[in-house]
């Protein structure tokens, strides 16, 4: 075994000797190892995707002006990450702190990418205060490989001004997923430019983001509890797909959602032409407000009540390449405490990582932040082997299966007729 | 007088034809120079004209200018590599028969039909060997290694479009062999240099998937790679305005070659494909 | 040396082999570059993707000889066997379109008329423009909330396209924006094998009383015989092997009707991690590929072997900015 283990790298490398004079030349573009000498302040790579990077540069940015130990930080585009790091972790050069997308995280820590580091997070004294979603997810047979980094979470988001106009009054909650079906029709009624709910129509990651949520609300479940079998055909889940299918045929749902990947969703909301967008927190960040556009911020109900959320984004570990692993988790340490999430998150009305912290002075001034904080209490983080290959990825079998629930004929028949592919996406 | 006529409809039916058609192969071009700088996103307010996309493009990240110098010291690598390997390789091609000849064309010829994004695991795994893996000339060998057939073809129907008499002339004169490529021949094939090397520029210039995947540390990437990332927000969402500031600033030197070097290459391909 | 002092009669064969020897060695020298970047840089990584092939081949971890599971895996794989016939369908497509709009665009500017040069770079430019860059400038413009096509069609009078919403309407929109990149450079292939026709050629054959369209058959047609077999090869390796136009534009989209071969490859290896099969599918695509070459090079072969050259020459170009 050992010997077919080495024997193609060791090929490689012989290949690589013959021709190792050839290209001498080429050495001047060897990289140099980061990591600092004893004594020496360590500078620590840290790599993160684009679009939750903004938030890690904050603390990146607050940790190194007060530290010896320096994080430089490598943007990766989103939509490339999973490569990226394939390739890197392929080649054992991996950066020394990966954030990955939570979802991410149980493949990865099957992959052996990160370093266990159970005892070192059992030692904060504000453990148990960790986003539990995201702590289960960087979790395998009690070996902790990871911490919450950033939080996404979906939620409603609505123009209050056009519900008022639409005579709805923009304060009230949503009791449930057939007021919103009604309340959005009446906002489509306002005329043919306006749209009642908008959401991510073309992106499988993102339609369970944002309905999966309503499954949970409604009592049902989306996976089974091991995330090897979909339980989307469940009477609860088919409901949900019901009802956002009538809005599509009604119209209170415009016909680009269909086509709608995520590229415009912001925009289109922006616009403030629309009643819903069904989406996450990055919208208060991403979308500015003007005369036309005031952003209220809602839970998502179930078919007849109920509440619930999906906590995705970001979580943290030790790469397995990493030298440096101390100097590595000193900044992740950091990265959880007060400071960071209360004067670097929270001042910048990003949410906290620590249910302890959720209530704070800088998140008190914003209604709609507080109400996001509480919706994470009702929260949820699917955990699925395969769940990138099954939901994320475009190719991957749910989203034909979502499309065809979402605006076929019958949801009922979609979603059951996919039942196969999907299990079998998760279960290999 | 009726030829002149004839001359005259024929005239009016070119330009009937070719400035529609002219309209809309720049019409896409155009308008994303003007959505560039033209909409909310450009002004970070109400709709109108700004450069608002510009200027988040160059306080990207470690800023355009890394950015660039990047880019640049990839498509130098790349265009000097090419160059010099595929007229050297070229020369070869047309000169001279050695062992082996057929079967390096061969394995040049191979490289057109392997889809790129597969052979370049075991590549990385390759320039690991050499110490290459996070350099930015092991990105531009690499372009180079997939600009190589056409630089090879194109050089050596090049130098095969050369009479040898001139050669021997300068063989004769007492130059070397290689002098005789340097100072003689070089100047006829120059046309199908201008080709291989512009080509070489674009493909380095527009290159996404290598740097992306070779490069581990962020102040190293390349324009493409910084503008996709600036562009990316939370499931696809996509920042349009810089989208499209993103696609200028990747076109305009690449349209600017081809407008200045037009002559040249519309000779090289003449001197190269044809007469050879 | 010693065998020249001992038979003179031989020493003109020796001379002529030591002679053949010195022109082999400079050849090789030459050559030098190109040999180290082809066997370091391409031949060893292949013979390396080879060997993954044949094996189950993690991130992180021993690979495991498995041969010939990743073969055997191609037949079950349905989003790949449904790519095969969507990849025929593109490149049939395609080769058509290029070699249509590349001629009649080459017929457009071949005479010299004042202005001609501007049409020339006006439909050459789109080539310039690298392929990811043209496939997301197409996105923008095919997003009717955003771009403005809907807007003029809503101008015309006609319903507003969902330009990818369908799997049909998706299909043209990606052949329209590969059109636009690609048949400028078609384009100038042609003109070029358009210049090299002897301008006599068709001055005998108007004064022989040929029309437009005699001459456009029988004479313009077969004397471009070997630029047109040369796109026809570029245009097949290319569009088999497409993957850019399709990954940013619809993504495979909508539901999995414009996957390619190629798009699929990528998925095992970046999506599912599993290198192996990823690699089984670029070995059989590249066998594939250089079987239809070979096929068509057997084809053409008889023609005219300057043919064949010149259809080297720029099989080269077209499939290296295809692939960008």
């Amino acid at each position: 075994m050992a010997s077919t283990y080495r024997s193609p790298r060791r090929a490689v490398a012989w290949g690589g000797a013959l021709a190792a004079s050839a290209l001498l030349l080429t050495a001047c573009g060897a990289s140099t190892p980061e990591e600092g000498a004893d004594g020496e302040p360590a500078t620590v790579t840290m790599w993160a995707r684009a679009s939750t990077a903004s938030q890690s540069q904050l603390l990146v940015d607050a940790f190194n002006a007060e530290h010896e130990t320096q994080i430089d930080l490598t943007v990766v585009p989103t939509d490339n990450y999973l490569q990226k790091v394939g390739v890197a972790a392929g080649a054992d050069e991996l950066p020394c702190v990966l954030a990955s997308d939570v979802v991410y995280m149980p493949n990865f820590v099957r992959q052996n990418l990160f370093l266990d580091v159970t005892d070192r997070v059992e030692a904060l004294e504000f453990a148990d205060a960790l986003v539990p979603g995201h702590m289960d997810l960087g979790t395998e047979d009690g070996v902790i490989y990871s911490v919450p980094h950033t939080i996404g979470m979906s939620a409603i988001f609505q123009n209050d001004v056009l519900l008022e106009r639409a005579g709805i009054d923009p304060s009230a909650e949503l009791g449930s997923l057939r007021e919103l079906a009604d309340n959005a029709a009446a906002v489509a009624a306002l005329g043919p430019e306006f749209s009642g709910l908008y959401y991510t129509g073309n992106n499988a990651g993102s339609i369970s983001f944002t309905h999966f949520p309503a499954i949970w609300a409604s009592g049902g479940e989306a996976l089974s509890e091991d995330g090897t079998e979909s339980l989307l055909s469940s009477d609860e889940s088919v409901e949900v797909f019901e009802i956002f299918n009538e809005m599509f045929v009604s119209g209170a749902t415009p016909d680009s959602v269909r086509n709608e990947s995520g590229a415009t969703r912001n925009d289109v909301f922006a616009t403030g032409n629309v009643g819903y967008v069904l989406a996450s927190n990055s919208v208060l960040e991403a979308v500015a407000e003007n005369e036309a556009l005031t952003i209220g911020v809602q839970g998502i109900p179930g078919v007849d009540g109920g509440v619930s959320t999906y906590v995705g984004g970001d979580v943290v570990g030790i790469s397995s390449s990493c030298d440096t692993p101390d100097a590595a988790w000193e900044f992740l340490e950091w990265t959880l405490g007060e400071e960071a999430q209360v004067d670097v998150f929270a001042q910048n009305n990003i949410l906290s990582v620590r249910t302890d912290l959720a209530d704070n002075e800088f998140s008190a001034e914003d209604p709609r932040v507080v109400r996001l904080g509480e919706l994470l209490a009702d929260g949820r983080t699917p955990k699925a082997l395969n769940y990138g290959q099954t939901f994320n990825d475009p190719n991957g079998p749910a989203l034909t299966a979502f499309r065809e629930a979402l605006f076929g004929s019958d949801a009922r028949a979609a979603l059951e007729a996919s039942d196969d592919a999907i299990n079998s996406s998760l279960a290999n | 007088m009726s030829a002149r006529t004839r001359r005259g409809a024929a005239n009016t039916a070119f330009y009937a034809t070719a400035v529609p058609l002219a309209i809309l192969f720049l019409a896409p071009l155009v308008w994303s120079g003007f959505t560039s700088v033209y909409g909310s996103r450009a002004t970070g307010g109400e709709p109108g004209f700004g450069v608002d996309n510009y200027l988040r493009l160059v306080e990207y990240g470690a800023g355009l200018e890394t950015y660039v110098v990047n880019s640049v010291i990839v498509a130098v690598v790349a265009v000097v590599g090419t160059l010099v390997v595929s007229v050297l390789g070229g020369y070869a091609f047309s000169r001279f028969s050695f062992p082996g000849k057929n079967l390096l064309f061969l394995g040049a010829l191979a490289i057109l039909m392997v889809p790129h994004p597969t052979i370049l695991i075991p590549i990385y795994q390759m320039l690991r060997t050499f110490g290459l893996q996070n350099s930015l000339i092991g990105v531009g060998l690499v372009v180079v290694m997939f600009q190589l057939p056409f630089g090879l073809f194109m050089m050596r129907n090049a130098f095969d479009g050369l009479p040898r008499e001139l050669e021997e002339a300068a063989l004769i004169d007492g130059l070397s062999r290689f002098g005789a490529l340097r100072r003689v021949l070089l100047r006829g094939v120059t046309p199908a240099m201008v080709t291989v090397g512009m080509f070489a520029f674009i493909a380095s210039w527009n290159e996404f998937l290598t740097p992306l995947l070779f490069l581990t540390n962020g102040d190293s990437f390349t324009l493409p790679v910084a503008l996709v990332s600036l562009r990316s927000g939370e499931f696809g969402a996509i920042d349009l305005g810089a989208l499209q500031a993103g696609i200028v600033v990747a076109a305009v030197p690449c349209l600017l070659i081809f407008i200045l070097l037009q002559r040249h290459y519309v000779r090289g391909f003449t001197a190269g494909a044809v007469r050879g | 040396m010693p065998s020249s002092t001992a038979a003179p009669e031989r020493s003109t064969t020796d001379r002529a082999r030591a002679r053949r020897r010195r022109e082999a060695t400079a050849g090789w020298l030459y050559a030098l570059p190109s040999a180290v970047i082809i066997v370091i840089l391409f031949l060893v990584p292949l013979g390396l993707a080879f060997w993954m092939s044949l094996n189950d081949w993690p991130l992180i971890g021993r690979p495991e000889f498995n041969a010939p599971d990743n073969y055997a895996a191609i037949g079950q794989n349905q989003l790949f066997l449904d790519s095969v016939g969507f990849t025929l369908k593109y490149t049939v497509v395609t080769t058509v379109i290029y070699l249509v709009i590349g001629l009649a665009l080459a017929l457009l500017v071949q005479n010299a008329r004042p202005g001609v040069g501007f049409f020339r770079t006006a439909f050459l430019l789109p080539s310039a423009v690298g392929l990811a860059s043209a496939s997301l400038l197409f996105y923008a413009l095919y997003n009717n909330d955003y771009g403005p096509l809907g807007d003029i069609f809503g101008f015309f009078g006609l319903p507003v396209p969902d330009f990818l919403g369908t799997p049909d309407n998706a299909f043209a929109s990606t052949v329209v924006m590969v059109t636009w990149r690609f048949a400028g450079f078609n384009m100038i292939i042609l003109l070029t094998g358009l210049q090299a026709i002897p301008v006599e050629v068709y001055e005998a054959a108007r004064a022989d009383g040929a029309n437009w369209w005699q001459i456009l058959r029988q004479i313009t047609l077969p004397l471009l015989k070997p630029t047109i077999a040369l796109i026809l090869v570029l245009t097949i390796t290319g569009s088999i092997l497409a993957f850019e136009p399709f990954y940013v534009l619809t993504a495979g989209g909508p539901s999995n009707s414009t996957v390619t071969m190629v798009i699929t490859m990528f998925r095992e290896a970046f999506s599912l991690y599993d290198l192996g099969s990823a690699a089984a599918i670029a070995m059989v695509l590249l066998v594939a590929l250089v079987a239809i070459n070979a096929l068509q090079l057997a084809l053409f072969r008889d023609r005219d072997t300057a043919g064949r050259r010149r259809f080297f020459g720029r099989r080269a170009a077209i499939t290296e900015e295809e692939r960008r």
